[in-house]
């Protein structure tokens, strides 16, 4: 009846696996550590709600830009020219050494291919995290990756800040975080050590599955974040005090606990901005691209060790409308944005072709996506993390023709 | 549950079923007879036999589904009525007397005001706190249970995120009309929410003008469709989106009210005959009766009702409850037959064979475990300062993903168990046990443990009475040995001190169960 989630071969080797750290809590942290520092760390960051595109990475070469939207365009003042035809949004300026150094890299125009079109928030979630165009597949393409190279066992593999995303899912150890520093069970008084070995005996052999499945991989990693203390580390200051800003915070601590983390998948939502996205200078939406580059810019920072090994992508699920509503906002669109950042890609450079935004230029008043994510991410998986042969699990109806060169 | 059960000691529980008390429950004839009994004679299997078991029965089943959270009180008062009187009565929830409740929700001073007031105050975390509060507190406390699970229900359906601009202020105004209206009419909550300022302001209606070169806003006019009403795959285009936006233009807001603004209204593209999977405006530009009537079109789509009714099978039945399942189709043709009532709508679902053998079948959600365990424990809500109280209760609320009204996308917060279950979540679940049972939830939210045992004997017995209290059956054999193991302590090895002093553990660790965690 839970099917769809479970999976009764994998929950064994779970529980045979957790059953057996009791014994292994004794010793220190260096065992848990032995599962080592993973090759490579990839970080989804998805901004939810439809981040507009074209106030972060402005055309501002174009009079068309101006024309369709008379009173929320970027003006000069709030532009940092990249090249001579894309500025970027004045709150993202935390970005702009990274990408003058060559660790950043934007690509325009990038979406959901033709056959996922959706103006729909929660279906255009549902497909870019499934990274598939089959709206009835139930796993994510990050899940299916993890799923597949399947050389680790380390319990921190594939994380997700908040909840399982559905990216993560297919791959069925994967945890749900919200605070590292609540993540431990507060029994106190008289046994309350035992506590964890009783929950342990209260979820052995019960027949619901997505609670035994999760209490299992619960008791495990608290094992592994009581032996490495964490949620101890301090936030530096230049994160900021955003929401993402903290997940990304713990998702460094978990990074430089070397704990085999593959994959890590942070939500930021509030990017829908039907209306008032305000000044470029102090308005609702600079204040998001503000929290957004100040948060990446002090996680770059705090991962300083491992950006050759760290690949952050961040996306969102389409763009909004080219012309401006008459709320300050503008509507659900379709061409977006993406960003990827991490040290020895292609960065400081902006990829994918510019289809323009005279009218005649657009779809349905939309940008047109001229590069599907999932040439980006492919490229992600054969060069950067080097397994073209788990492409096609990965990616089970796309094949991209050629890649943009983002990962060189 | 204190202030109402403390009053009185019922003698007769079979008589006066629903003013029964924990303390009535152990000094009460048939029950104590019982354990007693179980007392009397050690051996396990007999004393296991004397008192309910450890399975779901059909009582504690429509409990569970109808209620947010049982008691043994509650448990006696529907093995004592019947189950299908009790789900008549809660379908029917005026005729419940819920004046104590009333009486306790009248000590908040915010939520009470009206709009108007609110706007003026603009205290935004006042409202959130006592928005939470109050939330809780007939959730915990009503008789009208089965009204406060579709205030939930329809309150996610119905999406309004008080952290959002000036929602906050709209909302009190939002949750009162949400709720006189959760067990009436499906159009006619459609229509009160699509007018509800709340609405207005959360997706974005309220500035949506489309006079001159205006481009009207589609924020409420996707949602009311993809969400509300036909579902993202109900049969309407990208085209109906903007021609809906046109529709609703200038249905706004004044002075904390509804106001349609006929100037800002036009019907754009169906200005000149054309429709919306087949409905067409039939007044003129710049009326409201447009929209009202396009509203009233989409509550009696089928897509609709299928759609709608989906989602009540997914909550009430099973998280994995296919759209077109035959239970769906069934329970939606009741919905379109009884023009949108909800009522025979949910009985149509408590009356079908997949109902009956769900049980256990549905994890509780952040918010129901929460609202169980204080039930269970027989909490104290202190309205000493109601704000604080509601403070400390949306702060245990927060750390389960279920803030009152705090939902930020338009989903709602998740229905089925696998979006909301992950690790971070088992932890703070069982946290929310351990924090109760320890009175660390919060100083105005007190539990007193000494109320859920009465001078046991035996380890076993200790068990029984503590399971017997907050979760009104019995554990599974394996629960009880997984607490005896942690105890120490051999099944009718004698309670000394030292096993009293654990109580609360044991109490977090009951609340900590699959048996507890799901419904």
């Amino acid at each position: 009846m839970f099917n769809s989630k479970f999976s009764r071969r994998n929950f064994i080797k779970t529980l045979g696996a957790a059953t057996a750290l009791p014994a292994l809590s004794s010793l220190s942290s260096v065992s848990f550590a032995a599962s080592g520092q993973a090759e490579h760390t990839v970080i989804n960051v998805f901004l939810r709600g439809a981040m507009d595109s074209i106030s972060a990475i402005v055309p501002y070469t174009e009079q068309a830009y101006f024309d369709a939207r008379p009173t929320i365009a970027i003006p000069e003042a709030g532009r940092i020219p990249l090249n001579e035809q894309f500025a970027l949004h004045s709150a993202l300026s935390p970005l702009k050494p990274l990408y003058d150094q060559g660790d950043l890299a934007f690509i325009v125009a990038a979406g959901l291919g033709p056959k996922s079109a959706t103006r729909s928030h929660f279906s255009a979630q549902r497909r870019m995290e499934s990274g598939s165009d089959d709206n009835l597949q139930v796993d994510g393409w990050m899940g299916r990756y993890l799923a597949a190279n399947s050389g680790s066992n380390a319990v921190f593999r594939g994380v997700g800040m908040g909840k399982v995303q559905k990216s993560l899912r297919g791959y069925d150890s994967a945890l749900g975080l919200s605070s590292l520093s609540s993540f431990k069970i507060k029994a106190r008084g008289i046994n309350a050590k035992q506590v964890p070995d009783t929950l342990r005996k209260l979820y052995q052999d019960i027949d619901h599955p997505i609670l035994a499945n999760e209490a299992v991989q619960t008791l495990s990693a608290l094992d592994v974040a009581a032996a490495n203390a964490l949620g101890s580390t301090a936030k530096p200051a230049g994160y900021g005090t955003s929401k993402v800003g903290s997940a990304l915070h713990q998702v460094a601590e978990l990074l430089n606990a070397d704990l085999g983390l593959e994959s890590a998948n942070v939500d930021f939502g509030g990017w829908d901005f039907h209306r008032e996205m305000g000044s470029w200078n102090g308005g609702d939406l600079s204040i998001k691209f503000s929290e957004l580059s100040t948060a990446l810019a002090a996680f770059y920072n705090e991962i300083a060790a491992k950006q050759s090994n760290v690949t952050i992508v961040v996306m969102s699920e389409f763009g909004r409308r080219v012309k401006e509503n008459t709320s300050g906002g503008a509507d659900h669109g379709k061409g977006g944005a993406m960003m990827v950042l991490g040290a020895g890609i292609s960065g400081g450079q902006i990829y994918g072709d510019w289809p323009g935004l005279a009218p005649e230029n657009l779809h349905r008043g939309d940008l047109k996506v001229t590069t599907d994510y999932r040439q980006v991410l492919s490229e992600l998986v054969d060069r950067r993390l080097g397994r073209p042969d788990l492409l096609d699990v990965t990616f089970p109806d796309y094949t991209s023709e050629q890649y943009l060169g983002v990962f060189g | 549950m204190n202030t109402q059960f403390d009053k009185q000691l019922v003698a007769e529980p079979e008589q006066q079923p629903e003013s029964l008390s924990r303390r009535a429950f152990f000094g009460g004839k048939t029950i104590s007879a019982s354990i007693a009994t179980a007392a009397a004679i050690a051996t396990p299997t007999i004393a296991a036999a004397s008192v309910p078991g450890a399975e779901i029965d059909n009582a504690m089943h429509v409990i569970q589904r109808l209620t947010m959270g049982v008691t043994p009180a509650l448990y006696a008062e529907v093995n004592s009525m019947g189950v299908d009187a009790f789900i008549e009565q809660q379908l029917n929830p005026a005729v419940l007397d819920d004046s104590e409740t009333d009486a306790m929700i009248s000590r908040f001073s915010c939520i009470h005001k009206s709009t108007a007031e609110l706007l003026q105050g603009k205290k935004r975390a006042a409202i959130r706190q006592e928005l939470n509060g109050a939330t809780a507190i007939r959730a915990v406390h009503s008789r009208r249970q089965l009204q406060e699970v579709m205030v939930d229900f329809w309150s996610n359906h119905f999406n309004v995120d008080t952290l959002k601009k000036k929602t906050a202020m709209y909302k009190p105004a939002n949750d009162k009309g949400i709720r006189e209206l959760a067990l009436g009419n499906f159009s006619d909550l459609l229509m009160f929410t699509a007018k509800s300022p709340a609405m207005l302001e959360y997706l974005d209606n309220n500035r949506s003008k489309a006079h001159r070169k205006n481009v009207p806003n589609e924020n409420y006019a996707r949602e009311l469709m993809e969400l509300h009403t036909l579902g993202v795959d109900g049969g309407y285009t990208e085209d109906d989106v903007l021609a809906v936006a046109y529709v609703l233009s200038g249905w706004s807001i004044k002075g904390g009210e509804f106001k349609f603004r006929p100037f800002w209204n036009r019907l754009g593209p169906l200005k000149d005959g054309g429709d919306v999977m087949g409905w067409m405006p039939f007044a003129a530009e710049r009326s409201v009766e447009n929209g009202e009537s396009f509203i009233n079109f989409l509550a009696y789509q089928p897509a609709t009702a299928n759609f709608v009714c989906w989602k009540l099978c997914r909550y009430f039945v099973r998280d994995d409850i296919e759209q077109y399942d035959p239970l769906v189709a069934q329970v939606a043709q009741v919905f379109s037959d009884n023009d949108t009532e909800i009522v025979p709508t949910l009985r149509a679902i408590f009356n079908s064979e997949a109902f009956r053998q769900a049980k256990g079948q549905k994890v509780k959600r952040g918010n129901e475990l929460l609202f169980s365990v204080l039930r269970a424990t027989d909490a104290t809500l202190s309205l000493e300062k109601p704000q604080k109280l509601g403070n400390h209760l949306r702060r245990q609320l927060l750390k389960v993903d279920q803030a009152v009204f705090e939902c930020e996308p338009p989903t709602g917060y998740p229905v089925n168990a696998d979006a909301y279950i992950n690790t971070n979540a088992m932890v703070n679940r069982w946290n929310i046990g351990f924090d109760v049972a320890a009175n660390r939830a919060g100083k105005f939210i007190r539990v007193n443990p000494a109320n859920w045992i009465n001078n046991p004997v035996t380890t076993e017995e200790l068990v029984d009475q503590l399971s017997m209290s907050l979760m009104s059956r019995q554990l599974e054999a394996s629960e009880k040995q997984a607490l005896y193991d942690h105890l120490g302590r051999a099944p009718e090895g004698a309670v000394r001190r030292r096993e009293l002093r654990q109580v609360k553990t044991l109490a977090g660790l009951i609340f900590a169960t699959s048996s507890f965690q799901i419904r």
